[in-house]
């Protein structure tokens, strides 16, 4: 009996063998003649929803290509290519974080961009080595959020609407402090302001230290030498100074809360909640957080420029849809990219993208994109986000600098003692050096 | 199961005794099963693995790759697989012909055959095939286990019949175990090692770099130290806390108090509240305008920031851990129930007063069930990474302040291969923790000897 029973399972292992080898060498032929891709992405589950609406209609319109959606966790997304590309299971096509495009791009796992129509602002080029490597799916950059309802109560004048009009430092810092109060109601210029007990702060910036290289490059310093991107240059005087500033906000000023002491996750929950009268976050917020916060819950905002420290600059960056190497059918990849990016067009009307093309910044005619509800009054918008990003909008340095991901990790570990007033920041720089050199390198 | 030799030896010798060839046969069969099922699905178009794919699941990922015809010298590994079916045969062919009388002798063949032909052509692999021939780990593991096998064949040569059934049952018994521990524990350590000598930065294919991750990971200017110290203070002093706090509440849930189930599933809870929720409530707990803050303010004090400031982060997640470790209570209060009665009463007859009856019985009866608790929550501690990633990360961009006070061991790991994706690098710190952890157990375990107390005289 056992005997048998051995021999069927031995005769078993070697049938499936058999069949495994003999369906894995029939494999990879294909199904018909549809190009089967894959379209990797992130978001919430509206965002999934409409994503595979898009995809329903993308495959109802192209009967040769069949799209498959594949969602993933955002905070999973290096995990998650770093396995497949372990494994040489990268998808066909999709979203790709921006400090992860250079290097990606670098090792040849992105497929250089095409297009028949327009090409995409430069500011949002990807560039390595000479080439356009890839371009962000859309322009989003940062821009000064503010509450009027608190400007009007503080008496204080709305923030400048152009670059040539933004708030120099000073100045910026003095209206902040017209508008930080304590419990007794005294404002942050008053003798007997209480620090400890504030109800409401004049500003508050998101704890993301790739936006500090926006004061650092106004301050006419910056993360690298623009000439050689392995040439860290953070730690020079202008650089550490406009850091500095950052910090002194809270340390000095106490305008603003400890940078990333805040637990609240989004913009709206400041304005809201935290009470805070100004705000400086990537124009996705608008769809994505003000506008539904207005909408909703009575928000009065609008928009301006940044404050600056000698040059006005703002920072543009965008995620992208790439069409990753080793795809079985890469012009079906590329057919439905350029589809996918042309028909994205809710994302703009809603307020999270806006368009990637020069001509939709510089031609009125081409400007209804900013008229829809969504967007603040469009005499605010025109200037302070469409004017000023066509004059003064840089690329954020992983546009041209590969392994920003570990470097802004161990930036943000050596900048944490400066915030709290343990270190200068050019103390906390310098030290930082070296771990920020190598983390650059790779 | 024992079966008496006695009782009925006929019916014994009737049977055909399950040879340990079998088993070993047994386990290429599900190998094999395992492979041509993911081969067949694949091909099928239903790509089960990609839904699926939990991360860090080397193995599905390596047969997946090697099983199927995706990349590099499939007909290698079909090659190895009839090379297993071959060795099925021969010790199947072996029983029923009997041609070899010791069959402990078979398998030390077989063991040999691994050592001088599987070993070398998965390093020669090693080499080949870009550096992914790692891979072929799951291979490699199965020399050691034959050779285990095989001297344990061996050893059912000598006693008597009874015991060879027995320990044979024991055998089939111990299948998934082995199976378990070979996939998830034995082959992910082996292949950590092999990566650790690689230069492999995702998204670049792999350069073979020796020792130099290790060397770099010691060399001066690395985190690795100051993560270190870190991490063994945070396990310290969650362990020491855990211990008093788990005691002490063990001790009151002891008593008759009013209650007692409420508060017994009240202490446990927190063990059981998924650690990411709990996370997130303590987030909000010492956050600035938090709890703990507000309480402070009433009275007049100022707030502090908790996970901002190196002073109060290691105590403040320490704590953390010290709330969670309702699975200590309950493991302490089975111990206490344990100390027989009359030893504690003929202690009091003796006029031992509560603290002498605690420290004189109690602690050391206890001794054994604090040692275990000691060793399991140091280990688990040990290679903390939770706090790191729930309490700092927020915001719509990644928007994270991370103090030095918070990058734990296995944060840097986390980080070295998923935010910089060195992997060759992460695995170096991978196993760099391995060897750290396994020190202190061994001290743990050096010390116990002193101060570990067995009633009726201790394991064998």
């Amino acid at each position: 009996m056992k005997k048998k029973v051995f021999r069927t399972l031995a005769l078993v292992m070697s049938m499936l063998m058999l069949v495994g080898i003999v369906a894995s060498c029939a494999g990879g032929g294909g199904s018909g003649d549809v190009a089967e891709i894959t379209y990797m992405f992130w978001g919430d589950e509206n965002e999934v929803r409409e994503v595979q609406e898009m995809l329903d209609a993308f495959n109802e319109a192209h009967p040769h290509i069949h799209v498959t959606a594949w969602p993933v966790d955002r905070a999973e997304i290096a995990t998650i290519l770093t396995n497949l590309a372990a494994s040489g299971e990268l998808p066909d096509t999709g979203f790709m974080t921006e400090p992860l495009t250079i290097g990606w791009a670098q090792a040849g796992f992105i497929e250089a961009p095409t297009f028949t129509g327009e090409t995409p602002r430069d500011v949002i080029s990807f560039r390595w080595d000479g080439q356009k490597v890839a371009y962000s799916s859309c322009v989003v950059q940062l821009a000064m959020y503010y509450d009027i309802d608190r400007f009007d109560g503080a008496g204080v004048a709305y923030p400048p609407k152009t670059g040539a009009t933004a708030w120099d430092w000073d100045a910026f810092v003095n209206a902040a402090k017209s508008l930080t109060f304590d419990v007794n109601g005294n404002n942050a210029h008053s003798a007997d302001f209480d620090r400890n007990s504030v109800e409401q702060y004049g500003f508050y910036l998101e704890p993301a230290v790739w936006q500090l290289e926006a004061w650092t490059l106004s301050n006419g310093g910056g993360f690298f030498n623009p000439n050689d991107w392995s040439d860290v240059i953070i730690n020079s005087a202008a650089s550490a100074e406009a850091i500095q500033r950052i910090a002194d906000l809270h340390l000095v000023h106490g305008v603003m809360p400890r940078y990333g002491t805040w637990p609240a996750d989004s913009i709206d929950t400041w304005f809201l909640e935290e009470n805070v009268a100004m705000a400086i976050n990537g124009t996705w917020s608008i769809g994505v957080w003000m506008s539904p916060a207005r909408d909703n819950h009575g928000l009065n905002y609008s928009v301006g420029v940044l404050p600056s420290m000698g040059r006005a600059v703002t920072m543009a960056t965008a995620g992208l849809a790439v069409q990753y190497a080793g795809s079985k059918h890469p012009e079906a990849a590329a057919e439905f990219l350029a589809w996918y990016v042309q028909n994205s067009g809710h994302l703009i009307e809603i307020g999270i993208w806006m368009p990637r093309y020069q001509s939709m910044f510089t031609d009125e005619s081409k400007m209804d994109w900013a008229k829809t509800e969504a967007y603040p009054s469009f005499d605010d918008f025109r200037p302070a986000v469409i004017d000023y990003s066509v004059n003064n909008a840089v690329s954020a340095a992983w546009h041209w600098v590969p392994n920003m991901e570990p470097f802004l990790d161990e930036l943000a570990s050596a900048l944490a003692p400066v915030w709290s007033g343990e270190q200068t920041a050019q103390e906390a720089l310098d030290a930082a050096k070296p771990a920020l050199e190598r983390a650059i390198k790779g | 199961m024992s079966v008496p030799v006695t009782n009925a030896p006929e019916k014994i010798n009737s049977k055909k005794p399950i040879d340990i060839l079998k088993l070993t046969g047994i386990l290429y069969i599900l190998f094999a099963v395992i492979t041509a099922a993911v081969a067949i699905i694949h091909v099928s178009g239903i790509n089960i693995l990609r839904e699926f794919m939990p991360q860090g699941f080397v193995f599905l990922n390596a047969v997946r790759n090697y099983a199927l015809p995706a990349g590099v010298m499939p007909y290698f590994f079909y090659f190895l697989f009839i090379f297993s079916a071959f060795r099925v045969f021969l010790g199947y062919m072996s029983i029923k012909f009997r041609t070899t009388p010791d069959k402990g002798k078979t398998l030390g063949f077989l063991g040999k055959i691994d050592l001088w032909i599987v070993i070398p052509l998965t390093v020669f692999s090693l080499f080949f095939f870009d550096g992914f021939g790692f891979m072929w780990f799951p291979i490699l593991s199965y020399a050691p286990t034959m050779l285990l096998l095989s001297g344990s064949a061996k050893l059912d040569n000598r006693p008597g019949r009874a015991a060879r059934e027995e320990s044979r049952t024991a055998k089939i018994f111990l299948i998934p175990a082995f199976l378990g521990l070979t996939f998830m524990t034995y082959i992910p350590l082996t292949a950590v090692f092999g990566i650790s000598l690689f230069n492999w930065h995702i998204p670049f294919a792999p350069e073979f770099a020796g020792f130099r991750n290790l060397i770099d990971l010691f060399s001066e200017g690395s985190f690795f130290w100051g993560s270190v110290w870190l991490t063994v203070i945070y396990a310290f002093l969650a362990v020491f806390l855990g211990l008093v706090y788990s005691m002490i509440i063990a001790l009151l849930l002891n008593r008759k108090i009013p209650g007692r189930v409420f508060f017994r599933t009240a202490f446990y809870l927190p063990f059981i509240i998924p650690v990411v929720s709990s996370m997130l409530i303590f987030r909000l707990i010492y956050a600035h305008n938090g709890v703990i803050n507000n309480i402070i303010n009433m009275f007049g004090g100022e707030r502090v920031h908790f996970l901002f400031e190196n002073a109060t982060i290691i105590p403040a997640i320490a704590m953390i851990a010290v709330w969670m470790s309702g699975n200590i209570i309950v493991i302490k209060m089975a111990g206490l129930a344990n100390i027989p009665r009359s030893y504690l009463e003929s202690a009091e007859v003796d006029g031992a007063n509560a603290w002498h009856r605690f420290w004189k019985i109690t602690i050391p009866c206890m001794s054994p069930i604090i040692f275990y608790n000691m060793l399991m929550s140091l280990i688990t501690n040990m290679q903390v990474v939770i706090p790191s990633l729930m309490l700092t990360s927020g915001g719509q961009s990644g928007a994270t302040v991370i103090p030095r006070s918070f990058r734990f061991i296995a944060y840097e790991l986390y980080m070295t291969a998923f935010s910089a994706g060195q992997l060759g690098r992460a695995a170096a710190i991978s196993f760099g923790m391995f060897v750290l952890i396994g020190i202190l157990t061994a001290i743990l375990f050096l010390t116990s000897r002193k101060w570990l107390f067995y009633e009726g005289g201790g394991p064998a």
